[in-house]
């Protein structure tokens, strides 16, 4: 048991010299890219890389929230502008977080710290068609896909990684998938989704 | 005691009675004669869906949950015509903020609204009652 912490510990002080590895998931859906999957890469063995949550923002343009889809570490702090000359009304009664927010134009409100990994599916009292979800991560390693499907997360250290993707129309949950990242390593992943609404 | 004595306090007791006693039958509200819950709630779902349809009146509707505002708009009614909601909105000049509504629009929804108090068997009198205590929120709700 000694000899295997030892390794661990070895195995990630070589990797703090030899430099850190980009891990690229290349999401689809059977047939065509994914866009918006999050992706996140969780150390098997080495404690959890102490980083502090960046803040970031969810804003409301046009009835809409923007991005509609975020990733978080846990513990961030999430604004919520109003970029609407009229107001809003954002809520989630998600588990990971229940919270209501009232927002008016050009008023700003203290940001929402988000402190359990979870998904948090946010919608407006006012507007029902906004919609928009905030993945928590208990991890700093995560990746949104861009158009071409591509989740790319920078800065691993060399080791194993548990990979969970996700995305809004997700059909079934296959798990995460254990991955062992010793240099730049592209790792593909299929999902299922349901139809758009 | 003499009668002169105990008379002057009596008709002040009654004087503050009389009021209260007129006053506290619910069912003399505005609300009440309205219909109450039943035919408001009608009366409220009909006329947002009328103007939510209306392409002349429905800019300010798009995307709205009508459900909820015909819930918000059902108590805020009740609380300005002695019906006992607390109603838990935003003021009429916050709700409307942003919206730019023209006074067209205004007068649009009060004739949908007149259009469903008609429809739903409410009269005349409680209708005109109805209109006047709303008519002061114009000054809130078009822009200038």
């Amino acid at each position: 048991m000694i000899g295997r912490v030892a390794a661990a510990a070895l195995v990630f002080a070589v990797a703090g010299h030899a430099g850190a590895a980009t891990l690229v998931v290349q999401v689809d859906g059977g047939s065509s890219a994914v866009v918006d999957a999050v992706v996140w890469a969780v150390p098997l063995l080495a404690a959890k890389t102490a980083r502090p949550a960046a803040p970031l923002e969810i804003a409301q343009v046009d009835k809409t929230f923007v991005p509609g889809v975020s990733v978080a570490q846990v513990g961030a702090a999430v604004s919520f502008p109003n970029r609407d000359p009229i107001r809003h009304h954002v809520y989630s009664f998600s588990p990971a977080r229940v919270f209501d927010l009232k927002l008016y134009s050009g008023v700003p409100v203290s940001p929402v710290t988000f402190d359990k990994a979870g998904v948090v599916v946010l919608g407006c009292n006012i507007h029902d068609r906004m919609v928009a979800y905030l993945v928590v991560v208990d991890t700093p390693h995560f990746a949104k896909s861009d158009e071409n499907g591509n989740a790319r997360i920078e800065g691993l250290a060399p080791g194993e990684y548990r990979i969970s993707v996700w995305h809004p129309r997700l059909a079934a949950d296959a798990g995460p998938k254990v991955v062992a990242v010793a240099g730049d390593t592209t790792l593909r992943s299929t999902i299922e989704l349901k139809k758009p609404n | 005691m003499e009668p002169s004595r105990w008379c002057a306090p009596l008709l002040l007791m009654l004087c503050l009675v009389c009021p209260a006693a007129i006053a506290a039958p619910a069912a003399e509200s505005l609300w009440h004669r309205l219909g109450g819950d039943p035919v408001m709630t009608r009366v409220a779902a009909s006329t947002l869906t009328q103007v939510s349809r209306d392409p002349a009146l429905n800019r300010s509707f798009d995307g709205v949950d009508l459900p909820k505002l015909t819930a918000k708009l059902v108590e805020h009614l009740c609380s300005v015509t002695g019906g006992g909601c607390v109603y838990t909105g935003d003021s009429m000049k916050t709700a409307h903020g942003g919206l730019d509504i023209r006074q067209r629009e205004f007068y649009g929804m009060v004739e949908a609204l007149r259009v469903a108090l008609d429809a739903n068997g409410v009269a005349e009198g409680e209708k005109n009652e109805l209109l006047r205590v709303l008519a002061p929120m114009k000054r809130d709700v078009v822009s200038k």
